[in-house]
């Protein structure tokens, strides 16, 4: 097993720890052997959450954010400040907080998580994942095709891939006769040529066409919600959302849990692997705006684009105008970092923190609403949806792809369709 | 402000020191008080440090003032002057030279001075623009001594150091009724001593006075650095050649000669005055750097940066051209292996430049202070290194300024090598 760049490392432990923090129990027995991947993955998420913070005067609200926002546990904070300190991204000065992390460079952040991760002494099961996943991330294999796996026993590869499974952090989707294909659901994004070599690796058939053609039709202007599909479509879209091509963020507000899928990127705003962060932050905007477009209870948002505007507007000190629902329709944005909510009276006016970061995470929701890489708002009508969008978060793509697979899978062979509406797009 | 033919030691006056007590007045019947701004420094613990002071002595002794008002005759003018602008909110220096680099190396004795300024004082917009303050004090009454000479120096100075506006102070010399409107038009105010008082009430803000304007400390740290012959070269460079460089070459130069005296920084106290003396121009000279950066666009820093250290585009590339020549010719002479490469030319630091540059351009309000509050701290250091217990740990600053300062003095000492026992204070 050779060994990989530790930026690539960093991200592939960003990515972990988001998957196993979304779907995995945290107190699994098998979690015991990810415990400096979880660790370090956690410390790249923390990392990212601060970002441009500069000073950080209030530890126990950090405590608290990284809690609700990211799951990291109360208890293991300190050790996850530790790897932090360690990386060179934050020090401590006389009680306070100076966040260190690298804003020109974004990569190097990663990088140094993970050069951290390659010195430490880890359980083989926790570096044999974050080496398939990295293989995954390039391209979709076989089982048989992951060089990480070579040599290796079957019964540690059925661990690895069990955990892998339920963390929803691999998918395997069987492509005719033989052993599944496993995807990794952050393949897709920031890279059209990757997506359309990479479903080039399946067959073709018929089913998904139907789907995906309403979604390239939204993405040309047509609004497109995926309430109005037939009951067969709406199973097809699942399973897309499921292998990370429709990335799905939950938002649970006044009128309750809606969800927010988008296609995958790929503008120009961000090209870099590195910034995905990024595009999750300015996709948690735009689901926050389109809440308040289609569910808010008092007066609805009625131009997205030019209230996103308004925010990068310094004449109007970066604010909205006061509302009596934004505390709890952006609550979730103070929480990502990206604003804070001013109390005038009896109503609310949300600000955005002006950091070079976050201005860049509103365009990038401006272009994301622009091109119509929103493709549904819908509500989810599932049992235990109120579990997985509990108060204090937006989801993330795996909590999507999690509530996607609450839904009956698609057959392949309607997969298969898909690939050839996309190639085609 | 001083003329070179008189000596950067000559106030232009007469040679009576100024009268001494216990706490040093300016002049005969002036009210011994304590100045406003004096009442600004804020009291505190010391800092606690494993370094013991230079010397034991609590107070300078008679003969130290002394030696001190013979060597500058005008110092409690300055001082008080510095203490009236620091508590505005300026950034204060005194006794900048201006002068040719090199010949300055030894300090005052060897420089070929063309003139000096006695206390210069910069604050910054939020655009990173310097407003920039000249003040010459002459506390002598010698006919010799020309208010309208001294103003029309004073105004080429200014220009020469993109000064806004200029305060020339005669304590003890008349000052004719026609020069006030001569001097105004040139954006120069005169003042006799009353109207100097008058001034310095008006000036008096909020900011704490950092220890080294203060008259004990500042007689002791002068006595104290003078037997430091291994800190002349560097004090040489702070007070002359600096200046001298007003641009983008303040940035590699700075570094350098922090490099080259990285030894004597560390493991005193007066090393560790020296360090955070540097870095306050360091950060002039970064925060000239941010208004490059806001005037050309942030979003361009990590292009426009690297040329910017050279002196422009044209340069940049024309040593990038020359460097590969050089590695060329070396290879052609099989100095350089195949597997060897020439340095880049981009110092080491650049990343790290780049870092700060990003960060101060995204908070100005807070960027603006840092100079500020290193200079706060350096008289910390400076109460340290003496003795003399004045002001606490808190400048006041926001915790932004706070860490930017902190963030600027790491990127110093990493590129530097200097010893991580200067960031101590921080």
């Amino acid at each position: 097993m050779g060994k990989i760049d530790s930026r690539h490392v960093g991200l592939r432990l960003y990515e972990l720890e988001s998957a196993f923090a979304s779907n995995l129990d945290p107190t699994s027995p098998r979690l015991r052997f990810y415990r400096h991947s979880r660790l370090l993955g956690q410390a790249a998420r923390l990392c990212q959450l601060i970002r441009g913070q500069d000073v950080i005067e209030d530890q126990d609200r950090l405590v608290a954010i990284a809690a609700a926002q990211l799951k990291i546990d109360p208890m293991h904070f300190e050790s996850v400040l530790e790897v932090l300190k360690e990386a060179d991204l934050i020090e401590e000065r006389r009680g306070k907080l100076y966040e260190k992390v690298r804003q020109i460079d974004f990569s190097e952040n990663y990088e140094r998580v993970g050069d951290i991760w390659q010195q430490r002494k880890k359980d083989e099961r926790e570096e044999l994942t974050v080496y398939a996943l990295d293989e995954l991330v390039e391209f979709p294999r076989y089982v048989s095709e992951l060089d990480s796996f070579s040599g290796t026993s079957d019964t540690l590869q059925k661990t690895i891939l069990e955990v892998a499974s339920n963390a929803r952090l691999v998918e395997s989707l069987s492509v005719g006769a033989g052993e599944p294909m496993l995807f990794a659901p952050m393949l897709w994004d920031l890279d059209p040529k990757r997506v359309s070599s990479a479903l080039g690796q399946l067959g073709t058939s018929s089913g998904l066409k139907q789907i995906m053609g309403k979604v390239q039709a939204a993405r040309s202007g047509t609004e497109l919600s995926l309430l109005n599909l037939t009951h067969h479509e709406q199973e097809l879209a699942a399973k897309a959302v499921t292998i990370g091509l429709l990335p799905t963020f939950p938002v649970d507000s006044v009128a309750g849990v809606k969800s927010f899928t988008f296609t995958p990127y790929s503008g120009a705003l961000i090209t870099e692997q590195t910034e995905r962060e990024l595009l999750g932050k300015a996709r948690a905007i735009v689901s926050c705006v389109r809440y308040g477009q289609q569910y808010a209870g008092a007066s609805r948002i009625r131009y997205p684009a030019a209230l996103l505007r308004a925010l990068l507007d310094p004449s109007r000190n970066y604010s909205l105008a006061s509302h009596s629902e934004a505390k709890q329709q952006y609550g979730q944005l103070v929480l990502r970092g990206v604003g804070r909510i001013v109390q005038t009276g009896s109503w609310y006016v949300f600000q955005l923190i002006p950091s070079e970061e976050n201005k860049r995470a509103v365009r990038l929701a401006i272009e994301l609403l622009n091109r119509n890489e929103i493709v549904e708002e819908r509500s989810l009508n599932i049992a235990d949806a109120s579990q997985l969008s509990a108060p204090g978060a937006i989801g993330n793509e795996f909590d999507g792809i999690s509530l996607a697979h609450k839904r009956k899978r698609a057959g392949d062979d309607e997969l298969e369709d898909l690939v050839e509406i996309l190639r085609r797009g | 402000m001083t003329n070179s033919k008189t000596s950067s030691k000559s106030s232009g006056g007469d040679n009576s020191p100024p009268q001494e007590s216990p706490n040093p007045t300016l002049f005969p019947g002036q009210e011994n008080v304590p100045s406003p701004a004096s009442e600004s420094v804020r009291a505190g613990a010391p800092a606690s440090e494993p370094l013991a002071p230079e010397v034991p002595t609590p107070r300078p002794t008679a003969e130290v003032r002394e030696k001190a008002s013979l060597s500058e005759k005008d110092y409690l003018l300055k001082l008080e002057t510095a203490q009236a602008l620091c508590s505005a909110g300026y950034f204060v220096r005194m006794n900048v030279a201006l002068s040719e680099p090199l010949l300055s190396a030894r300090g005052a004795q060897k420089l070929t001075d063309i003139t000096d300024v006695d206390v210069l004082a910069t604050r910054f917009a939020t655009d990173f623009h310097p407003d920039t303050v000249c003040v010459s004090c002459k506390a002598g009454s010698s006919k010799s001594l020309s208010p309208i000479k001294e103003t029309l120096m004073m105004a080429g100075v200014m220009r020469y150091l993109k000064a806004e506006r200029g305060y020339a102070i005669f304590a003890d010399r008349k000052i004719d009724a026609h020069m006030y409107g001569l001097a105004q038009q040139l954006d120069i105010a005169l003042f006799p001593l009353e109207e100097w008082k008058l001034w310095k009430g008006r000036q008096v803000g909020n900011q704490p006075v950092p220890a080294h304007f203060t008259a004990d400390v500042y007689v002791m740290l002068k006595e104290q650095l003078g037997r430091r012959n291994d800190l002349d070269g560097l004090f040489g460079y702070t007070r002359g050649e600096y200046w001298y460089y007003r641009d983008f070459r303040n940035i590699q130069n700075l570094v350098g000669v922090t490099r080259r005296n990285a030894k004597s920084l560390s493991g005193t106290l007066l090393g560790r005055f020296a360090f955070l003396d540097l870095l306050s121009l360091f950060s002039l000279s970064v925060l000239q750097l941010c208004e490059f950066v806001t005037f050309t666009g942030a979003s361009r820093l990590a292009e426009t940066l690297p040329p910017y250290l050279f002196g422009g585009p044209s340069v940049y590339k024309s040593r990038r051209e020359l460097l590969r020549r050089v590695e060329e010719m070396l290879r052609a002479r099989e100095i350089l292996e195949k597997d060897q490469q020439l340095p880049p030319l981009d110092p080491a630091y650049l990343t790290d430049l780049a870092e700060v540059v990003a960060r101060y351009s995204q908070k100005p309000i807070d960027a603006i202070r840092v100079p500020q509050q290193i200079n706060y701290l350096a008289g910390l250091a400076a109460s340290e290194a003496t003795g003399i217990t004045i002001g606490g740990r808190d400048s006041g600053e926001s915790s932004t300024t706070e860490k930017f300062a902190f963030d600027i003095a790491t990127l110093l000492v990493k590129a530097a090598r200097v010893d991580k026992d200067v960031l101590s204070l921080f």
